[in-house]
């Protein structure tokens, strides 16, 4: 099936005819901060920028209610919160697709022998991903580094490519993604031109990206990688303010927690971080992650060391580079990274 | 049509039958529960539940936390738990009173290995609130339907004082049989009756325990300290890094392996845990 074409001037058309069948979710500007909103006539669609916050917060939102229950001494009604609602977000960048993936796969594995989340399941089959592939890839980014692709398509249902005046609409023939096809005087196939134009923005956008070093995953001892004088190093920058987890796409930490008043009740999640103390505090005072030396070394060997040993060597970041430029203190992964994979470990 | 998938949030009624004050210092209570609809009693034990495993008990409005299972799977759709009074949720649970309800999910990771160890000989020590899996795991032993599938069964029990020792009920029926060896040790008593050995657990382990062969296994639970200097003495007995077992702790929210906080390197101790050997261990990252 050849992908769609249409106007740009159209494109808040095509967001309405979506618009009339799900909740449509576009980024939008306000105040210099890039975030998800609701589509409507008021807000401009912001398509250049990476959203502050990533797509993650639809899948494993930062506050979920999991169980609303009602408790007496004599019984206990627990009822399941599963989300239900169906909606579309536009502009996600490819990346997100793949962050969407990665942490898929850990919590909906396919072996029956783990448990599967069924919120974030649910969230899954209810949440359409858009794209808006990356023609000019932003300073922070390094996608084709891990794996990814500034046009890449997994995790999405559809991937739009700027042609300039006109915007190239293809779906990835997910279940849904029929459902996405501009419809009445949208509906117009793409040219052979159009295509080899769009070709060549993909091709120009990863040689950009293809100059930024890969990131490999460190395979020496684990106990000499522990002792190495990086994680020193980084934890004397580090704050422990958590924003890299917060921003992260593929960061799926959560603390539970419990509120209950007059016989009613809920549990519910938020996001947590290994960035901080309490995340793994014992109640009786021992703390196995006591300094933020440990706490900085869990999330850079989380991410490029126990990820990839149980997913087939795939690391746990996309390279969105949301944790590079807003890290108030500049640390950056890809540096870690690379001293991580120089053969034998660099010490210090 | 996919088959459905139960959520593994979801939790079971329990009722508290009895509350019992183990220790002297009255920070350990241990918990008979008994679940209130059928159905769940025979999901829960049709889940080939095994002693070594936990589960998480939760308290409206408190939260959750895991507990190590102190009844045996022989004890038919009895659930005991022995409870240190700690945190939050702990001490909501020493409040509460015979016939209240809570709920549980579980049972939740790893027992201890039952099928492989058939035919060994085998030593359960422990001390303290962590003794509870090794109640579960000796009640299941000494049951008449496994008791022959086992060589030699030992057992060392310690305490700070014979007050802080656990299930003196257990113990005395224990030490009345002729197929386990009982070695209960204090570390200080006046009473000097003979039926306490006086001294840490390591001193016991090295003056009472029989030097072994790759056939014996130790199962090991009980404050860091005790773990710590118990393992020279077991290593000078003869036993194998890979037959000296442990059940680890960590903090625990999800106990399915998505919440995070419970790792040890790239393993995870909710789901492909508790129990590892001392040669498991031995190959984790310094992070415990």
């Amino acid at each position: 099936m050849r992908p769609y074409i249409f106007n740009k001037s159209n494109l808040s058309a095509y967001l309405k005819q979506l618009d009339t069948v799900f909740e449509v979710w576009i980024p939008v500007t306000e105040n210099g901060i890039t975030t998800f909103n609701l589509f409507n006539k008021q807000n401009d669609i912001d398509l250049g920028k990476i959203p502050r916050t990533s797509v993650k917060s639809f899948f494993l939102p930062q506050h979920e209610l999991l169980m609303e229950y009602s408790a007496s001494p004599d019984s206990i009604q627990l009822d399941e919160c599963l989300p239900s609602k169906k909606r579309i977000i536009f502009g996600v960048k490819p990346c997100e697709g793949r962050a969407v993936k990665l942490n898929s796969q850990l919590l909906v594995p396919e072996t029956k022998y783990q448990k599967q989340d069924l919120y974030f399941k649910a969230n899954q089959q209810n949440t359409i991903l858009i794209a808006y592939g990356c023609n000019q890839p932003g300073v922070g980014c390094f996608c084709r580094s891990t794996g990814g692709d500034p046009f890449g398509k997994t995790g999405l249902d559809a991937i739009v490519t700027d042609l300039g005046d006109r915007l190239l609409l293809e779906t990835t023939g997910t279940e849904i993604s029929n459902q996405l096809i501009p419809k009445n005087d949208l509906n117009e196939e793409a040219t052979e031109s159009d295509l080899t134009a769009a070709e060549q923005i993909k091709k120009n956008a990863c040689k950009v990206l293809d100059e930024r070093s890969e990131i490999k995953v460190s395979k020496e001892n684990i106990h000499t990688v522990f002792d190495l004088e990086i994680w020193k190093e980084t934890a004397m920058r580090c704050l422990n303010c958590g924003i890299c987890t917060y921003l992260c796409p593929t960061c799926s930490c959560f603390d539970m927690m419990d509120y209950f008043e007059d016989g009613k009740g809920s549990q519910s999640r938020c996001w947590d971080s290994c960035m901080f103390s309490l995340f793994t505090q014992h109640s009786l005072g021992h703390n196995p992650r006591p300094s933020k030396k440990e706490r900085v070394r869990q999330r850079f060997l989380h991410k490029l060391r126990y990820y990839p040993e149980h997913h087939n060597g795939e690391i746990s970041c996309v390279g969105c580079g949301r944790c590079v430029l807003h890290c108030p203190v500049n640390i950056d992964i890809r540096e870690i990274a690379d001293r991580l994979s120089l053969n034998g470990g660099e010490r210090g | 049509m996919e088959e459905s998938v139960a959520n593994p949030y979801q939790k079971y009624p329990v009722r508290i039958n009895s509350v019992y004050n183990e220790t002297e210092d009255k920070r350990l209570k241990t918990f008979g529960l008994s679940f209130v609809n059928s159905e769940d009693s025979d999901y829960f034990f049709s889940q080939s539940f095994q002693p070594g495993q936990y589960a998480l008990v939760w308290i409206p409005g408190y939260g959750e936390i895991p507990l190590g299972i102190a009844s045996a799977p022989t004890e038919h759709n009895k659930l005991v738990f022995t409870v240190n009074k700690t945190g939050k949720v702990t001490s909501k649970l020493h409040t509460l009173t015979e016939g209240m309800l809570i709920g549980l999910r579980g049972p939740l990771g790893n027992g201890y290995p039952w099928e492989k160890l058939k035919g060994k000989n085998i030593f359960l020590i422990g001390g303290g609130c962590a003794f509870s899996t090794l109640r579960s795991s000796i009640k299941y032993l000494l049951s008449p339907e496994n008791r022959q599938d086992y060589n030699d069964i030992w057992i060392v029990h310690g305490a700070r004082t014979p007050g802080m020792l656990l299930y003196k009920d257990n113990f005395k029926e224990w030490r009345k049989r002729d197929d386990v060896k009982v070695h209960i040790t204090v570390d200080s008593t006046s009473l000097a009756t003979g039926e306490y050995h006086v001294g840490n657990v390591p001193f016991v382990l090295k003056q009472e325990l029989p030097t072994v062969d790759e056939n014996s296994v130790a199962i090991v639970c009980g404050p860091p300290m005790m773990i710590k200097y118990s393992i020279d003495p077991l290593k000078e007995k003869g036993f194998l890094p890979e037959n000296v077992l442990f059940s680890l702790e960590n903090k625990m929210k999800c106990g399915i392996g998505h919440c995070g906080r419970c790792s040890i390197g790239k393993t995870c101790i909710c789901t492909e845990g508790p129990v590892f050997s001392m040669a498991e261990v031995n190959e984790m990252p310094d992070d415990y």
